[in-house]
């Protein structure tokens, strides 16, 4: 792939293991490797769309990064869980919850 | 209906009709699939068998006439991609992960087919979570392709696609997130399309990536396909991405002249990646629209090249959101010797998963991860934006966009030279339709010198499948293709 720069490569060397393990995926070594491979190739195609800018889109159509959108609204204050739940034990911290009883044992 | 005609060459209107009219029983109609199923089980077409629950509910069919009002595919046999949920039998979506699962409810498009009267002969092979373009993907084995065996059927509906065209089942269900029924219908000489995203409840469909997926049919005919979208087509409540709009008749319009409709021709998916016999078999059906009174009209999608790497971004990025619940402790497959909660995760995600699986979960956490999304992700959205406009820009000059469905015919197994990326490279003029949410359908033209089927792509403007349901349908009356099937599997 021709848009490969070393920048890519050494990012491709030191991403697979912990993508892998963000993933929850345990690779053998010979995964890790061939992954990396893989990496080098699609990460040179991925950056053919670089030249892509948002001005070729209409503005409302535009794309709001993943910041922005986390940062949209503050939530007010929850009100004390022990008013959410009547179940709820301030002394345990924990919610009292009905006990079932084995039909079998009565 | 057709006298002397064995029961696999009917369509399923005939197939519906004789058995209303008692020419033919369901138990009739849906041992003899069954019998070809037995026969021809080297294609590795179907995982599952649904035998007797099959002939208990075509006898079903036969002592209870009276209930084949309002059901038009009365005692008429289907069988299902795995990626479909059913209380019968198992659903593994062809992954060691979910091995043995059992569903406890059956997927809209599954329950919507039992109501229209059809019997379900059991689920068919795929790649695994819909990942992959041979059918080689799955954990149960690769499918062969009827026409050679030594090829592929595509991917990822490859047993749907080997199923039909063997004429193990008159009809099948596929899926679609980036040609996964165009590229297999395509390489099996078969009719199957992809509706407009939102036409098909997706509920009870296992997701691979949410935004792009879409079920559909894969038939002989397309007149067989718009009978199956009249039942699997309409909102549900269980989907709020299906569409709240009505939902035609798509038989109804389609003996209507094409003469004066626009077809485009894109210039650029004609260039140097595509091989020449399926060239020269796409210009022959474009002249077979012009003596049909088709107007032909070259167009330009300019951003076409952006489809490859944008699609194979947002797939994987949602795929691997949406593959995080297979876990060892939900679903399906457990790792024996775990000996703590983070390596219970790890590694029944590592023994459960397959190999193309796990990597495009990779890709699409490493494109979606904090540090990357903006360059990766955002760049993928905005290209999506751009294909999705150059599409709206052609369907103000032509009603329906003609192209080949592949760059070459079915591949061959086990091709160790084939890259990944490469592999991706060859979805080039499929995965575009699902970033525009379009509909689009594919159809037998041709074969090659090595006698594999080539197929055309038909595309039209959302929720407007009448059009190319109408263009296939024309073309289909005017040539013999469609008709045609692997000589090992007639009689």
């Amino acid at each position: 792939m021709s848009n490969q720069t070393e920048q890519d490569k050494a990012l491709c060397a030191s991403i697979v293991s912990k993508i892998a393990s963000l993933s929850a995926l345990q690779l053998t070594e010979a995964e890790k490797s061939e992954y990396k491979q893989n990496f080098e190739d699609l990460i040179a195609m991925f950056h053919t769309l670089d030249s892509i800018s948002d001005h070729e889109v209409e503005k409302s159509n535009l794309i709001m990064s993943a910041n922005q959108c986390r940062e949209d609204e503050i939530q007010q204050e929850r009100p004390p869980l022990e008013k959410i739940c009547k179940h709820f034990n301030t002394d345990s911290g924990l919610f009292d919850v009905p006990q079932f009883i084995d039909s079998n044992e009565s | 209906m057709k006298v002397n005609t064995p029961i696999h060459e009917h369509s399923l209107t005939e197939l519906s009709a004789a058995i209303k009219n008692k020419t033919l029983s369901s138990v009739e109609v849906t041992q003899h699939f069954l019998n070809r199923i037995h026969k021809h089980e080297n294609l590795n077409a179907f995982l599952e068998v649904h035998e007797q629950q099959a002939l208990k509910q075509a006898k079903w069919c036969d002592n209870n006439p009276e209930s084949s009002k309002d059901k038009p595919l009365f005692g008429v046999p289907i069988a299902h991609k795995d990626i479909f949920c059913t209380i019968d039998g198992h659903t593994t979506c062809a992954s060691k992960v979910l091995d043995k699962f059992q569903a406890n409810y059956d997927a809209t498009v599954v329950k919507k087919c039992a109501h229209a009267g059809m019997i379900n002969l059991g689920k068919l092979n795929m790649d695994e979570f819909a990942m992959g373009s041979t059918n080689e993907n799955s954990a149960y084995g690769p499918v062969a392709n009827p026409w050679n065996h030594e090829n592929c059927p595509g991917g990822s509906s490859g047993g749907s696609a080997s199923a039909v065209s063997a004429r193990l089942a008159p009809i099948a269900t596929g899926s679609d997130t980036g040609g996964s029924i165009r590229q297999p219908a395509s390489f099996t000489g078969i009719t199957g399309i992809k509706p407009t995203y939102g036409r098909i409840s997706r509920y009870g469909m296992i997701a691979f990536a949410s935004s792009l997926d879409q079920a559909g049919p894969m038939t002989t005919s397309v007149s067989d396909a718009a009978l199956m979208l009249n039942i699997m087509c309409g909102y549900d409540h269980n989907d709020t991405t299906t569409a709240q709009i009505a939902v035609p008749d798509f038989t109804k319009n389609l003996n209507n002249d094409i003469k004066g409709l626009t077809i485009g021709i894109p210039e650029e998916f004609f260039g140097d990646g595509l091989q020449e016999d399926c060239k020269l078999a796409v210009e022959k059906a474009i002249k077979t629209y012009q003596e049909l009174g088709a107007i032909i009209k070259p167009i330009h999608l300019p951003n076409l090249s952006f489809a490859i790497p944008t699609y194979y971004l947002l797939a994987p990025i949602e795929a691997a959101s949406n593959l995080a619940r297979y876990d060892g402790i939900h679903y399906g497959y457990r790792h024996k010797d775990a000996e703590s909660l983070e390596s219970l995760y790890q590694l029944s995600r590592e023994y459960g998963f397959g190999k193309e699986v796990k990597r495009r979960i990779l890709i699409g956490t490493f494109a979606s991860s904090t540090e990357y999304s903006a360059a990766y992700y955002k760049q993928a959205l905005i290209a999506k934006k751009i294909i999705t406009n150059d599409y709206k820009k052609a369907f103000t000059e032509v009603d329906a966009i003609l192209t080949p469905t592949t760059t070459s015919t079915a591949f061959k197994l086990n091709n160790k030279d084939q890259s990944p990326s490469s592999l991706y490279l060859s979805d080039i003029y499929t995965v575009s339709v699902n970033l525009a949410s379009l509909p689009a359908l594919s159809i037998p033209v041709g074969f090659d010198h090595k006698n594999l089927p080539i197929g055309m792509q038909l595309i039209s403007n959302r929720f407007n499948e009448q059009t190319i349901l109408q263009l296939g349908h024309a073309y289909q009356r005017a040539t013999q293709w469609h008709t045609m099937y692997p000589e090992l599997y007639k009689g």
